[in-house]
C-alpha cells in the first residue's frame, strides 16, 4: 500500500469516527445516555489520535521525499533543509487544513479532559460543537483537498519546492502560533453554545474557556507579532504592517478576544453584561473562520493568500452563515436568562472605563472587517476599490491612541465610584508625566501631532502602571514589614490577574513606543556604485561591494555595506551590512530579499537592495532608519510574560 | 486513554526506531525518525479507538459525571452572586486601601453589598428572604458601624498587623486578641 492510499484511509476513518462521535453525542444528550456520552468523549480522543497519525504520516512524506503525492511534490523538493521540509507541512493549503485539523482535535481532546469532571453538564454538547467542527475540516479534507492525494499520471522525480519567501525561520513559527489562536478560540464557543443550550448560563461555562481564550489571545499576539518580523526582515520594504487581508484576518479575534477579556471581568464582578459577553466570544470565533475564508478563498488578493478556489469560497461561506444563524438564535431564544443582574454604580467607575474599552475595541474589529472586504465587494458591485495602508491608518491611529489613553485611565479608576478630589489624587503624578513625554520630543524637534501625543499618551499610561504598583507595594508592606520586592511578590500573587494584567499594559505600551517611533522615520532610496557614499538621518551608509554566490537552492548576490556616524567619514564603520537578493533555481522569476540591519536601542538602520548590474556595479538600494523599532518586539515579549502571569496555575481546591 | 498512558507512545516510539536501526539496519536520518513518530501516531490512534469501542461496549459507567443533572442551576446560580459580591466587597477594601475610593463611599457601598450577601445567604439556606424587622435592625447597625468603620482596625499586640475593631483572633498570626 502505498503512502498516498495509507493517508488516505486514515482521513476516512477520521471521517467515520468523528461522525459516529457527532452522532453518539447528540443522541446520547438527547436521550441522556451516559453510555454513548461516554463513548462520545473517547471519540474526540479517537479523533484526536487519528489527526496525529495523519500529521505524522504527511510529515514522514516530507522527509522521505514521497513525490507521488501531490502536495508533497508542489511544496517541497529534496535540496531544502530538513526544517523546512516538515515546515512544508503547513506551508500550502491542503497541509494547513490538516494542521488546523490537528490542532482542532488535540484541543478538543484536552478541554474535553480537562473540564469533564468539573462542568459534566456541559461536556455533552461541548462535544457536539467541536465534533461538528473538526467534521467541517475533515469533510473538506477528505472530499476536497486531500493532501494524500496522488499524482494521476506520472510522478515526478523532484518537487517544485516551498515558496522562498516561506523558507525563513519566523515562518515555521508563526503560523503555528496564528493557528493555535485561532483554533483554541473554538474551545470558548463550544462552552459558550453548551451553556446556552443547557440554559447553565450562570459564570460556570465562563470559568472554564477564561484562560482557554488567555491563552488564544497570548498566541494570536505571539503570532501577529511574528508575522510582523516576518514581513519586516523579509520583504525588505521597511514595515512590519501593511493592513494586507490576511494580517487584518488574525487581527480581527484579537481585537474581539481583547474586549472578551476585559468585559468578562464586570460579569464575574457584577453578573452584568451575559449577553454581550455571550456575543462576543461567538464574533470572536466566527471571525477565526471569516479569517480563514479570506486567507483560502481568493476572495481578497494579498501576499499571502493561498490562492483562487471557488468550491472553498462557498464552503466556508456557508459555514460562516451557518454559526451565525445557529449561534445568534441560541443566544436570542435563551436572552431572558441572560438579562443583566447589576447596574453602573456611575460614569466614573472602572467598569465605564470598561464598556468603552469594548466599544473601541469592536468598532476597531468591525472597521478593519470592512475595510478588508469592501474591495471585494466594490469589485462584486463595479470597480474595484483598493484600500490601502493610509486609509487603515488614517482611522485606526486615533483608535489605537483612544484605546491608549483608557489604557492609562482605566486602573486610575476604582471599581464602581471614583470621586472628585480622588480623581484629582490620582491624576496628578500621571498627567505630569505625560506633559513631560509630550514636551521632550517636542524640544528634540519632533512636529507630528499623532507622533506627540502618542508619546505623551505613552508616558501617561507608563506613570498610571507605575504608581499602581507603587502604591500596591505600600499597602502590601504592611507599614514596613515586609521588604519590597517581598512585598511585591505578595501583591501579585495575591491579585494576580490584575497585576498580570498592568504587566500586559506595560507591553502594550512599549508597543505603542515602537509605532509612535514611525512618526519620524527617515526612508530613501539610493543607486549606488561600490565606493558611494550617501547621507541617512545620522548615518552616513557606505557601498563596499558586491559579492555573487550559490548553493545547492539558489544564487545569492550579496552587497556589503558599511554603516557610519554622520561627520566620521574616516572613522570605523558601526557596522557592515550584507543584504543581498537570492534566486531560487526552483523559482527564478521570484527573487527573494534579504534584508540586514543595525539594530540599536534607539533605532534600525535597515538596508534592503533591489535591481543589481553586476557589470557596473549600480545598486538600487532602499535605506530605511525605523526609530525605535524593536521595541515592538521588547513590548511583545513583556506582553506575552504578562499574559503567563495571568494564566498562571489552576489552584488545587475544587468547590 | 489517560494521561498516563500517554506516557507509553514516546517509549514505543524509541522501540519503533530501535527496530528499525538494529533489526533492518535503517540509517538513522530525519524520515527514519520521523517513521518511527508515525508508528507512535498509529499507535496512540488505535488505542483511542479501542478505548471508544470498549466504552461503547461496557455496560457500567463511571458514576461520577453528572452529565445530566442540572436541577443545581438556579442554586449556583445564587452561589455565585454570592461569591461576586463578597469579592467586591474585598475589592473595595483594596481600592480604599490604595486611596482610590473615599472612605465614606466605601462604607455606604460596602453595607449595600453585605446587605445582599446575607439576604443570598438567607435564600440559599433556607429559600426566603429577610425579615423586614431585621432588614432595618441591619441597616441601623451599619449606620452605626460607618461611625466605627471611620476609627481605623485594631493593631494586634503580637505581630501588628490590622484587624477589624471586632476580632477576636488576630488574622495574621491567630493570637488572641485583647478586648
Amino acid at each position: 500500500m502505498s503512502l498516498s492510499t495509507l493517508g488516505t484511509l486514515v482521513l476516512f476513518i477520521l471521517f467515520v469516527v468523528n461522525v459516529a462521535t457527532l452522532g453518539l453525542s447528540l443522541v446520547g444528550s438527547r436521550r441522556q445516555d451516559v453510555r454513548m456520552i461516554q463513548g462520545s468523549i473517547r471519540g474526540i480522543d479517537a479523533v484526536a489520535g487519528l489527526s496525529v497519525f495523519a500529521s505524522t504520516l504527511i510529515v514522514y512524506a516530507f522527509l522521505a521525499g514521497d513525490y507521488s503525492i501531490r502536495y508533497v511534490a508542489e511544496t517541497s523538493d529534496a535540496t531544502m533543509p530538513v526544517f523546512y521540509k516538515i515546515t512544508s507541512f503547513w506551508g500550502s493549503l491542503e497541509g494547513s487544513l490538516l494542521f488546523w485539523l490537528l490542532l482542532q482535535a488535540v484541543f478538543a481532546s484536552i478541554a474535553v479532559r480537562a473540564n469533564k469532571r468539573r462542568h459534566a453538564d456541559l461536556i455533552p454538547h461541548v462535544v457536539t460543537i467541536l465534533a461538528g467542527i473538526s467534521l467541517f475540516f475533515v469533510t473538506l479534507i477528505l472530499f476536497q483537498s486531500n493532501p494524500f492525494a496522488p499524482h494521476l499520471l506520472e510522478t515526478p522525480v523532484s518537487g517544485r519546492g516551498l515558496n522562498p519567501l516561506l523558507q525563513n525561520p519566523y515562518m515555521a513559527i508563526h503560523p503555528p502560533c496564528l493557528y493555535l489562536g485561532y483554533v483554541s478560540l473554538s474551545v470558548p464557543y463550544a462552552f459558550g453554545m453548551a451553556a446556552l443550550i443547557t440554559g447553565h448560563v450562570d459564570s460556570a461555562w465562563q470559568r472554564a474557556v477564561r484562560r482557554w481564550t488567555l491563552f488564544s489571545w497570548l498566541f494570536l499576539a505571539a503570532g501577529l507579532t511574528l508575522g510582523g518580523l516576518w514581513a519586516y526582515e523579509e520583504l525588505g520594504w521597511g514595515g512590519y504592517w501593511a493592513w494586507d487581508p490576511v494580517e487584518n484576518a488574525g487581527l480581527l479575534p484579537w481585537f474581539t478576544s481583547t474586549a472578551f477579556l476585559h468585559s468578562i471581568m464586570i460579569q464575574e464582578r457584577r453578573g452584568m453584561m451575559r449577553g454581550w459577553n455571550m456575543s462576543l466570544v461567538i464574533i470572536s470565533f466566527w471571525l477565526t473562520i471569516v479569517g480563514t475564508f479570506l486567507t483560502r478563498s481568493g476572495v481578497v488578493q494579498s501576499v499571502h493568500a493561498f490562492g483562487a478556489n471557488p468550491v472553498l469560497a462557498w464552503t466556508f461561506g456557508g459555514l460562516i452563515v451557518v454559526i451565525l444563524v445557529f449561534s445568534f438564535g441560541l443566544l436570542i431564544w435563551r436572552l431572558p436568562l441572560l438579562r443583566s443582574r447589576g447596574e453602573l454604580e456611575s460614569v466614573f467607575s472602572r467598569e465605564f472605563g470598561f464598556l468603552l474599552n469594548n466599544w473601541i475595541l469592536l468598532s476597531c474589529s468591525l472597521f478593519v472587517l470592512g475595510g478588508t472586504v469592501y474591495p471585494s465587494i466594490s469589485e462584486y458591485v463595479g470597480d474595484r476599490v483598493v484600500l490601502g495602508a493610509p486609509f487603515f491608518e488614517h482611522y485606526m491611529v486615533p483608535l489605537g491612541l483612544a484605546l491608549l489613553a483608557l489604557t492609562g485611565l482605566g486602573p486610575l479608576l476604582a471599581w464602581r465610584k471614583t470621586t472628585p478630589e480622588n480623581l484629582a489624587q490620582q491624576f496628578f503624578g500621571p498627567l505630569a508625566a505625560g506633559a513631560v513625554g509630550l514636551m521632550v520630543p517636542w524640544f528634540l524637534g519632533l512636529r507630528s501631532a499623532w507622533g506627540l501625543a502618542c508619546f505623551g499618551l505613552c508616558a501617561f499610561t507608563c506613570w498610571t502602571i507605575v504608581q499602581e504598583f507603587y502604591r500596591g507595594i505600600r499597602v502590601a508592606r504592611h507599614g514596613g514589614r515586609y521588604g519590597i520586592v517581598d512585598a511585591a511578590i505578595r501583591l501579585v500573587l495575591r491579585a494576580r490577574r490584575r497585576y498580570g494584567g498592568y504587566v500586559v499594559h506595560l507591553g502594550i505600551v512599549l508597543m505603542f513606543l515602537g509605532w509612535g517611533g514611525n512618526s519620524y522615520k527617515v526612508e530613501k532610496k539610493a543607486n549606488l556604485r561600490p565606493g558611494d557614499t550617501v547621507e541617512l538621518g545620522d548615518y552616513m551608509i557606505r557601498h563596499a561591494g558586491l559579492r555573487a554566490t550559490e548553493d545547492w537552492q539558489k544564487e545569492m548576490i550579496t552587497a556589503d555595506v558599511e554603516v557610519l556616524r554622520l561627520g566620521e567619514a574616516d572613522g570605523e564603520p558601526l557596522t557592515t551590512l550584507h543584504p543581498a537578493r537570492w534566486w531560487y533555481f526552483k523559482l527564478p522569476e521570484q527573487p527573494t530579499t534579504e534584508v540586514d540591519r543595525y539594530m540599536a536601542v534607539g533605532e534600525d538602520v535597515y538596508v534592503s537592495i533591489q535591481t543589481v548590474d553586476l557589470g557596473t556595479g549600480w545598486t538600487q538600494m532602499s535605506l530605511y532608519v525605523n526609530p525605535l523599532v524593536n521595541w515592538i518586539w521588547v513590548g511583545t515579549m513583556v506582553l506575552l510574560v504578562g499574559g503567563a502571569i495571568c494564566i498562571g496555575t489552576r489552584k488545587r481546591v475544587e468547590e | 486513554m489517560n494521561l498516563r498512558s500517554l506516557g507509553w507512545y514516546p517509549a514505543a516510539g524509541v522501540g519503533v526506531l530501535a527496530i528499525l536501526l538494529f533489526v533492518f539496519e535503517a540509517e538513522l536520518d530525519a524520515a527514519t525518525a520521523s517513521l518511527a513518530l508515525a508508528g507512535m501516531g498509529l499507535l496512540a490512534a488505535l488505542h483511542a479507538v479501542y478505548e471508544m469501542g470498549k466504552t461503547l461496549a461496557t455496560a457500567e459507567h463511571d458514576a461520577v459525571f453528572q452529565y445530566l443533572g442540572g436541577a443545581s442551576a438556579p442554586m449556583t446560580e445564587l452561589r455565585d452572586q454570592r461569591r461576586r459580591l463578597l469579592r467586591a466587597i474585598k475589592e473595595l477594601d483594596f481600592d480604599h486601601e490604595l486611596g482610590k475610593l473615599s472612605g465614606s463611599d466605601h462604607d455606604e457601598i460596602v453595607t449595600r453589598y453585605r446587605l445582599r450577601a446575607i439576604d443570598l445567604g438567607r435564600q440559599i439556606d433556607g429559600g426566603e428572604t429577610l425579615h423586614p424587622e431585621l432588614v432595618a435592625e441591619l441597616k441601623r447597625g451599619a449606620k452605626e458601624a460607618n461611625v466605627v468603620a471611620e476609627t481605623p482596625g485594631r493593631a494586634c499586640a503580637e505581630c501588628g498587623a490590622a484587624n477589624d475593631p471586632d476580632a477576636r483572633f488576630c488574622k495574621a498570626c491567630g493570637k488572641e486578641m485583647g478586648s
